[in-house]
């Protein structure tokens, strides 16, 4: 079983250090082709049609080609495996992927163990000589195992390696060359074209870099022993880059050795890095800190573009801009800036592929032939793209994913290739997915492993459930649940049953997903996949589940009249909200009722209905008031944001009416409800695992972040207190203007400048930081809806372990694990979030393509040439010019900052802020196929 | 436990930050001073079925929050999808093992035992007079046990300090394991040195002593009961492997080494240092114990070789 033959080899560590490592050299690794006569071929993949190698440079880059179908019966070395590995994750883990998949053909051959394929290493051999000369001895191996009638076709474009392998006797071919003689020119669109300096196979047939663009663009970038020397000496700093998400020219860099973040202001400084990579920052010299902003904006050229968009609901989705008005005033005020600096160097690139379309342009003469086109993102922080197809026709009025490959200093643009097709720009369902591909977001159907972990079905509780100890028998409580009309995951429910002793039980019972015994177990593949998935997400027309269907909407649905488990978290409380006990129990329930929040509030509201469902909601309802005033004493935020809701044809899935959400007195008794038992799990789940349990929390907004809320207060003359999260509930409360809608709009303000709460691992955080600002808990969790999110999945195997019914699953014994988890989990929040941001924001367009509307408008945010305008109907924001784009406001508007108005020179007229005024709102076609929202004053 | 790091960089001592917990023919004796876990936690975990708690994960460090950007889920790879670990083995297979008897001409019994790069060698005093009358026991020998590692054993050629905590430590188990097996009644008011040094450490020092031990107690011709042979096992990417490696060994995954008498059938050494549920230890386990066996056959195996080339020398 065992090859004894021992081999050693030194490799060296950080300091000069010698390493012997054995390597077992075997006889069982097999060739992996079906037709093979002296191989176990129970594993293998391979027909008997050329059998293709890679080397390193083509599987990292020509990744998107290898996915195509066209490229098959492929054998990847276990050599060229480790470099991928090592180099990119990301592709790593989709030729992984490939080589897991049983409709392609990729097999893995593990040529470093095999007993005829090892190779020894050289004295002063490369690492990449070394991996070329083992790729070339694999090939061979191949050639002469499976004899003349199976070509082997060495793939590659590192020219030494090609002339050695040609000596050797096998047969080479480059990348492209071998996708030309496959004769399916639409391949030719996915090739990666290797950048010009690097030692590749010259690139004779799609040379296109115009010569006369060929000059330096972008500073060079510092060799990467330079950047460590400079990070060691703290000359650089290291960072990711994030890119603000409203103005692509400026960028930020989290550094650890600052402190602080870094501004890059501009193209030139950001120096070709791309949002999300790991980056080198030299700092500017102090005196052109501002300067260097003003440049910017001269920078911008016609790129920048304010669009109509959905209005901010916190500050994550907000512009980070603190400074509202960009241009001419900037100089008279010199506020305490940020240090800025500019990127020397990329340590790790973030690139990956991109959704958009292409520039429109005038189709050239003469088709078939490459011609080079910019790719525009939809996402608007990363930079135009360049690339090269013979479809420009049929790609012009389409949704395409592109990826990057390189990006020279002599590009303005990187350049990179064409991947797929989504579909055709404005078309719903392409906007849709672009909308979900955009966001990181699987939509994909779950998988035969997955699907097979569910119970049979039809599913009904078991007697066994029932007699369990650990679950308590509630079935002859009177249990209801209140959701959204039509909602088909319920995954709450509530019961309030009066006392003898004049107090009142009540209890809210929540699906029990996670029960060991019943449907996700720990580990599985459905849990693997819910976690991956992380929350379910909910766009205007469809949901993407966490968890497959019959789950969500039947087995683990609290529906009315049928037998269901349940967690139950318990409370007795006085008549004045004081809870007295709390008690978690597993439990067996049946709902009497699925109400609806506008049904609830009807049976509360009628004053005729005395039936026992609707006492315990009036019940609930005061007991829900005094603890809602409780917490409001408390100090907890009573915010707001402009929810939109929409009617959607069943049909066509048009929108047929948008509007306001209405929150009812129902909505907050339910949602008092939901909050208390987060709060009571979570101090449950602390005090028996205070290292290893998922909280959230929120962080107290810093004075940065509230001062555009503080600008636009003391413009309309109103003196907020943000020294606490009390006295800024209190100063909301008193702002009170003329109108009714004013206290609202100075809500949505506050709401949009706080940042999002997020999950955490107890133990990596200390107490006091624990705090949820905006509910004025000093711990919070969620554990009420385990069909959409799974940290509350997570939190219910805390919980049952807490209670002693379950072994906690060892994941919770690795904090490092746990963190990677709660950061997942705070991704894939947050892509929801954009998602169904981004779906409203969709809709909104579908809805007005055929509705011009004249509306009332609040302006929120002065511009040097105009004004931002909130839509409270509709719950949009979006520029509205008083100058025709170019001017910039020339002479004729100037801006009065501390007042926040903009005044026409002849003061005939002035606009201040959260003035009302009437717009029209169109949708526009600036460009073909480029429909957007206009705001037009009238 | 599947192991996932932040970065691969990890290259720490594993065995010297941790409390061990040690367990001789299944009676459970903690040497470790004190749980610094909230007694609640604990409690609680030992209740949820993990065989021990030994504290906080000295690995995990405070995560910085990466909020709005992919978290990189960077997994380190010891088991291949194909199926085979860094160094070619397949999960359940050992590594080479190879043992010499009589390697040191002046001792009573003396052994040199490798497992893969791990090189150790035993040898054995006695069974001889006490040398510190205090120490003499009226019925049964004294057995005393002194772990070393040779300051070349390892690539950075420091100077291993002699009687930390470490070696301390590894010298109590070696010698209440062979204890265990030695027929000391047979031997009273004598006493039997053993005197181990790993030549070369590439993981599983541990059971390579135990293993050298056994060769040298019975090239010294002293009664045991029976051999006693060791081996370990662990546990990385959801998979349980035979023989750790020092670079498994370094995965900060648990790992498990178990000695037994192979005749008789009994556990004599069980040692692990982290935390695993239940049904996967006792897979763990069971594969160190099979490991264990082969070790068995192939030291009687030597021992049988042994014994024949003493015939022939005596021209029997
Ligand atoms: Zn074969």
């Amino acid at each position: 079983m065992l090859q004894s033959n021992t081999f050693s080899r030194k490799t060296k560590g950080g300091r000069i250090k010698k390493e012997v490592r054995e390597i077992y050299l075997r006889d069982d690794i097999y060739c992996g082709a079906t037709a093979c006569k002296t191989c176990d071929t129970s594993r293998a993949r391979l027909d008997a049609s050329a059998i293709l190698i890679f080397d390193t440079n083509v599987l990292l880059h020509q990744i998107d080609l290898l996915e195509n179908p066209a490229i098959d019966n492929v054998v990847l070395l276990s050599v060229v495996l480790d470099e991928v590995k090592n180099k990119n994750m990301a592709v790593y883990n989709r030729i992984r992927a490939l080589s897991t998949n049983p409709l392609r053909k990729f097999y893995v051959f593990s040529n470093q163990f095999h007993k005829d394929t090892f190779v020894k290493r050289m004295d002063g051999e490369t690492p990449n000589d070394y991996n070329d000369r083992a790729i070339r001895v694999a090939s061979r191996w191949y050639q002469t195992h499976l004899g003349p009638a199976t070509p082997v076709l060495l793939i590659t474009n590192d020219r030494e390696n090609k002339r050695r392998a040609v000596e050797e006797g096998i047969s080479t071919d480059t990348i492209q060359s071998y996708v030309k003689s496959l004769g399916q020119p639409e391949l030719l669109d996915l090739l990666v074209h290797p950048a010009s300096e690097s030692e590749d196979v010259a690139m004779e047939q799609v040379e296109d870099l115009r010569p006369s663009k060929r000059q330096v663009v972008y500073q060079e970038h510092k060799p990467m022993s330079e950047i460590t020397l400079g990070l060691h000496r703290g000359i650089y700093h290291q960072g990711k880059l994030r890119v603000n998400r409203y103005n692509p020219f400026e960028a930020y860099v989290g550094s650890e050795s600052i402190g602080d973040e870094i501004i890059i202001h501009g193209r030139q400084n950001m120096n070709r890095s791309f949002d999300g990579d790991i980056v080198a920052v030299e700092l500017l010299p102090q005196d052109e800190w501002r300067e260097e902003k003003n440049l910017s904006i001269a920078d911008e050229e016609d790129e920048e573009e304010d669009d109509v968009h959905l209005a901010p609901s916190s500050a994550d989705d907000a512009p980070r801009t603190t400074n509202l008005v960009s241009g001419s005033a900037t100089e008279t005020n010199p506020t305490p800036c940020r240090p800025s600096g500019r990127v020397v160097g990329i340590i790790k690139r973030n690139w990956h592929s991109y959704c958009g379309s292409l520039e429109p342009m005038r189709m050239p003469a003469g088709t078939g032939s490459f011609t080079s086109a910019l790719f525009v993102s939809k996402d608007r922080r990363i930079p135009k793209i360049r690339i090269q197809t013979r479809q420009l026709e049929n790609l012009l009025d389409k949704r395409i994913i592109v990826a990057v490959d390189s990006w020279d200093r002599q590009s303005r643009y990187p350049s990179g290739h064409y991947v797929r097709v989504i579909g055709e720009i404005g078309d719903r369902d392409t906007e849709s997915e672009v909308v979900l591909i955009e966001n990181d977001i699987n939509s994909r159907p779950f998988s035969a492993q997955v699907l097979a972990c569910l119970p049979p079905l039809p599913w009904s509780v078991s007697s066994e459930d029932v007699t369990n100890s650990i679950r308590l028998d509630l079935r002859s409580l009177q249990v209801f649940s209140v959701d959204p009309p039509g909602c088909k995951d319920i995954d709450d429910a509530l019961h309030c049953t009066a006392l003898s002793n004049g107090n009142y039980e009540v209890g809210v019972r929540i699906l029990n997903i996670a029960d060991v015994t019943n449907f996700v177990h720990p580990g599985s593949p459905l849990d693997d996949e819910a976690s991956q998935r992380g929350t379910s997400v909910y766009l205007v027309e469809r949901r993407i589940d966490m968890l497959p269907k019959p789950l969500t909407e039947d087995i683990c649905s609290l529906r009315a009249d049928v037998e269901r488990l349940a967690f139950s978290v318990i409370w007795e409380m006085t008549s004045e909200a004081e809870i007295i006990s709390t008690r978690f129990t597993k439990s067996v329930i049946k709902s009497c009722a699925a109400l609806s929040y506008v049904e609830a509030q009807a049976r509360m509201d009628d004053s005729r209905l005395m039936d026992p469902l609707t006492t315990d909601l009036r019940n609930m309802n005061a007991l829900a008031k005094i603890m809602r005033q409780r917490r409001i004493d408390r100090g907890a935020l009573t915010l707001a944001s402009a929810e939109v809701k929409f009617q959607i044809d069943t049909e066509t899935h048009d929108p047929l009416d948008i509007g306001m959400y209405q929150i009812r007195e129902a909505n907050q008794m339910v949602e008092e409800f939901m909050l208390a038992a987060n709060v009571s799990v979570a101090k449950k789940i602390y005090d028996c695992f205070p290292l290893c349990s998922l909280l959230r929390r929120h962080p107290t907004p810093t004075r940065e972040m509230l001062e555009p809320l503080l600008c636009t207060a003391a413009a309309v003359g109103l003196d907020l207190d943000v020294s606490s999260s009390k006295a800024l509930a209190d100063s909301l409360d008193r702002a009170v203007g003329d109108d009714p809608y004013f206290n609202k709009l100075i809500r949505i303000l506050a709401t949009r400048c706080m940042t999002q709460a997020v999950y955490f691992c107890s133990g990596d955080l200390s107490p006091p930081e624990y705090h949820h600002y905006g509910l004025a808990a000093p711990m919070y969790t969620h554990f009420t809806s385990p069909i959409r999110r799974y940290a509350d999945v997570i939190v219910h195997r805390l919980l049952a372990a807490s209670l002693m019914i379950e072994k906690l699953p060892s994941v919770f014994q690795d904090r490092t694990q746990l963190a990677s988890i709660a950061d997942n989990l705070n991704y894939r929040h947050r892509n929801a979030q954009m998602a169904s941001r981004a779906s409203v924001e969709l809709h909104t367009l579908i809805y007005f393509r055929k509705r011009p509307t004249d509306t009332e408008a609040r302006i929120v945010k002065i511009r040097s040439n105009g004004f931002i305008v909130f839509v409270p109907k509709y719950g949009i924001e979006g520029p509205v010019y008083l100058t025709t784009r170019g001017e910039k406001g020339g002479g004729e508007w100037f801006v009065d900052e501390p007042q926040q108005r903009i005044v026409k020179m002849d003061n005939s007229l002035i606009y201040s802020v959260l003035q009302t005024v009437r717009i029209h709102m169109e949708v526009v076609e600036p460009q073909p196929n480029r429909p957007k929202l206009q705001l037009t004053l009238i | 436990m599947m192991q996932v790091r932040p970065n691969l960089d990890y290259e720490g001592p594993k065995s010297h930050q941790h409390h061990r917990a040690f367990v001789f023919g299944f009676e459970y004796g903690f040497l470790k001073e004190k749980l610094d876990q909230k007694e609640a936690a604990k409690r609680a975990n030992e209740q949820l079925g993990f065989v021990f708690d030994i504290g906080p994960n000295p690995w995990s460090k405070p995560a910085t929050s990466s909020f709005g950007c992919k978290p990189s889920l960077v997994k380190m790879e010891y088991v291949s999808p194909e199926g085979l670990r860094l160094d070619g083995r397949r999960p359940m297979e050992m590594r080479q093992i190879r043992a010499e008897i009589g390697t040191v001409a002046r001792a009573d019994g003396s052994a040199v035992f490798e497992m893969g790069n791990t090189k150790v060698i035993a040898a054995v005093y006695g069974p001889r007079e006490v040398q510190n009358r205090s120490q003499q026991i009226s019925d049964q020998a004294l057995v005393r046990c002194e772990y070393s590692m040779a300051n070349f054993s390892t690539g950075d050629r420091m100077r291993k300090p002699k009687g930390d905590r470490r070696s301390t430590e590894i010298s109590l188990v070696i010698r209440q394991t062979m204890e265990a097996c030695i027929l000391t009644h047979l031997m009273p008011r004598s006493q039997i040195d053993i005197f181990v040094q790993v030549l070369q450490a590439d993981g599983g020092t541990r059971s390579a002593c135990i293993n050298a031990a056994t060769l040298a107690l019975a090239d010294a011709g002293i009664p045991m009961r029976d051999i006693v042979t060791s081996c370990s096992a662990g546990y990385l990417n959801s998979t349980p492997l035979l023989d750790l490696n020092y670079i498994e060994d370094s995965a900060g995954g648990p790992d498990v080494t178990v000695g037994i008498l192979p005749k008789l059938d009994k556990v004599t050494l069980l040692q692990m240092d982290a935390k695993l549920p239940l049904d996967i230890f006792e897979n763990v386990m069971g594969l160190a114990t099979e490991g264990c066996k082969a070790v068995a056959n192939y030291i009687r195996e030597v021992l049988l070789e042994n014994t024949k080339q003493l015939e022939y020398r005596r021209g029997l």
